[in-house]
């Protein structure tokens, strides 16, 4: 099979501030249509690898190198490790149309109809769509992850990060979560980077990585 | 009626009634801002640099109005550049603003002779003092308000809901927060001068958190929070002329009011 390279991390360093290095001289690639699977010790540094790939942090040493498509925010989406309790009122549909700034609508250009269609149908994805219209502030932690999942799935993104998001979620719905991830990806062309702690099916991903600061370890498969 | 279009056919009280119910409608939208991003201290922040400004213009014989303006908008411009995206920076980065504006203030009026009281009567808030430009001011403010409201809705809403989400999605963060940092010294400036220091809350906090209270989506908070900061604003304003209480107090009074309803109406709903 013909691969090519979506971003490549040369030799990237990574530190907190004055403390030492988080993130130590990592190099590695991830292909278009990969399906990843991290796992790695508390503080191994996986949240942080994460920011770097979505340009929350910058390297402090090395670089990241993407494909041309990837330098825009807009072909990235993210599922945060920790879904912060909302502290406004925003609808369930509302808070998953949000996953499209920047790609189908900011400041002037307005959400069409078709976008909240486009929500919905990724609430469906979740099965939340019973939840559309209810405020997110009143849902439970696990409902608050498929909703920020399906806040991902809005974006089409050509890479998609998943910092752990089957946490909250009970039994059913995590290989429910896992296997929809999975079949959008495939769907799409995405190349996925998911964070689990959990054993989880290797049939649903192509490469599994072990972080320990200073290397990545790949697992064939 | 008759004796409320009698009153406001004295240029001094519909100048007044523009401008209160314009505050109102415009001013209380910023708090919907300043809750989720925990920034209600800072307003404490930006009316003791006011008094500041205040007490240095008086100092030099200068209009303390403008001066206070001036420093207020100053403040928050490096609030917001000081602050970046780490809000939790702001509440510490505001008290030592606060507490040395405050001392600066006690320093200017120990060594000049201005008499204390003449600053404070500033910020005592007389709606009745509005001249035409102060009123022109207010409308313009409260327009642009409403204009930032609307053209970045989608990018408050965003920034309230996760900044951090924001960023990866491309919102910029930075220049947003500096432009809501400068809407917050402006809105604080204006109600200070509207109704006062002490009843600043009246206009900017309390209409938000009665909508925040009762509302379920974004959009119906915003409509709400102008409804209550425009009802807070006329009802204070009516009571002020018929029952002749001072402006700032029937507002605070108003305002309290619909606090107290809107816990009740959020009780009701909830019990559906
Ligand atoms: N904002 C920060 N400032 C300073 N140090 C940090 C910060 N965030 C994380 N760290 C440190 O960096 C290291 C890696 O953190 P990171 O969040 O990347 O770990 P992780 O692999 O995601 O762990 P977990 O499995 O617990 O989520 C940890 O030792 C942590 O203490
Ligand atoms: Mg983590």
């Amino acid at each position: 099979m013909n691969k090519t390279a979506l971003l490549t991390f040369n030799e990237v360093s990574f530190a907190y501030a004055d403390n030492k290095n988080v993130l130590e001289s990592l190099s590695f690639t991830i292909y278009r249509g990969d399906r990843i699977l991290m796992s790695g010790e508390n503080g191994a540094g996986k949240t942080t690898l994460l920011k770097l790939l979505c340009g929350q942090i910058e390297p402090t040493a090395g670089t990241i190198t993407k494909m041309s498509s990837l330098e825009n925010l807009r072909e990235i989406a993210y599922v945060p490790q920790i879904q912060q309790a909302s502290q406004i009122a925003v609808s369930v549909l509302e808070s998953v149309l949000l996953g499209l700034w920047g790609k189908n609508f900011s400041f002037l250009n307005r959400s069409k109809k078709k976008d909240r269609q486009e929500a919905y149908r990724c609430l469906e994805l979740v099965q939340m769509e019973s939840f559309a219209k209810r405020d997110l502030r009143e849902l439970s932690g696990g409902q608050r992850q498929k909703v920020a999942i399906a806040r991902a799935l809005i974006r089409n993104p050509s890479l998609l990060l998943l910092d752990e998001p089957t946490t909250y979620l009970d039994k059913r719905s995590k290989s429910e979560m896992l296997s929809l991830i999975s079949s959008q990806a495939q769907k799409g062309g995405w190349s996925v980077l998911l964070i689990s702690h959990d054993a989880l099916s290797d049939s649903l991903f192509n490469r599994v990585f072990t972080l320990d600061n200073t290397f990545m370890k790949e697992r064939s498969l | 009626m008759n004796t409320l279009m009698e009153a406001l056919s004295i240029p001094v009280i519909a100048n007044a009634a523009v401008g209160m119910i314009c505050a109102g409608l415009s001013l209380s939208l910023v708090g919907t801002i300043i809750i989720p991003l925990h920034l209600v201290a800072i307003r404490f922040t930006l009316m003791h640099v006011g008094l500041f400004g205040a007490a240095l213009a008086l100092a030099f014989g200068i209009n303390p109005t403008a001066l206070a303006y001036i420093a207020v908008l100053s403040v928050s411009l490096l609030m917001g550049i000081l602050t970046k995206n780490r809000k939790e920076q702001a509440s510490s980065i505001g008290a030592i603003f606060m507490t040395s504006s405050l001392a600066g203030a006690f320093v200017v009026l120990a060594v000049t002779n201005v008499p204390a009281m003449e600053i404070f009567d500033i910020f005592a808030g007389n709606i009745l003092l509005m001249s035409p430009l102060d009123v022109t001011m207010t409308v313009v403010l409260g327009l642009l308000i409403i204009l930032f409201f609307i053209t970045c809705y989608r990018e408050i809403q965003l920034i309230l809901l996760n900044p951090e989400l924001a960023q990866v999605l491309g919102v910029p963060i930075k220049p947003m927060m500096n432009i809501i940092f400068i809407v917050l010294g402006l809105a604080v400036a204006t109600a200070l001068r509207l109704v006062g220091a002490l009843l600043v809350d009246a206009l900017i906090f309390l209409p938000a958190v009665a909508a925040l209270r009762i509302s379920r989506n974004f959009l119906s908070t915003l409509i709400l929070t102008s409804v209550f900061g425009a009802l807070t604003a006329i009802g204070g304003f009516l009571m002020a002329l018929y029952i002749n209480l001072p402006l700032g107090a029937a507002t605070a009074l108003m305002s309290t009011v619909i606090i107290i309803l809107s816990y009740c109406g959020n009780a009701l709903l909830s019990r559906r």
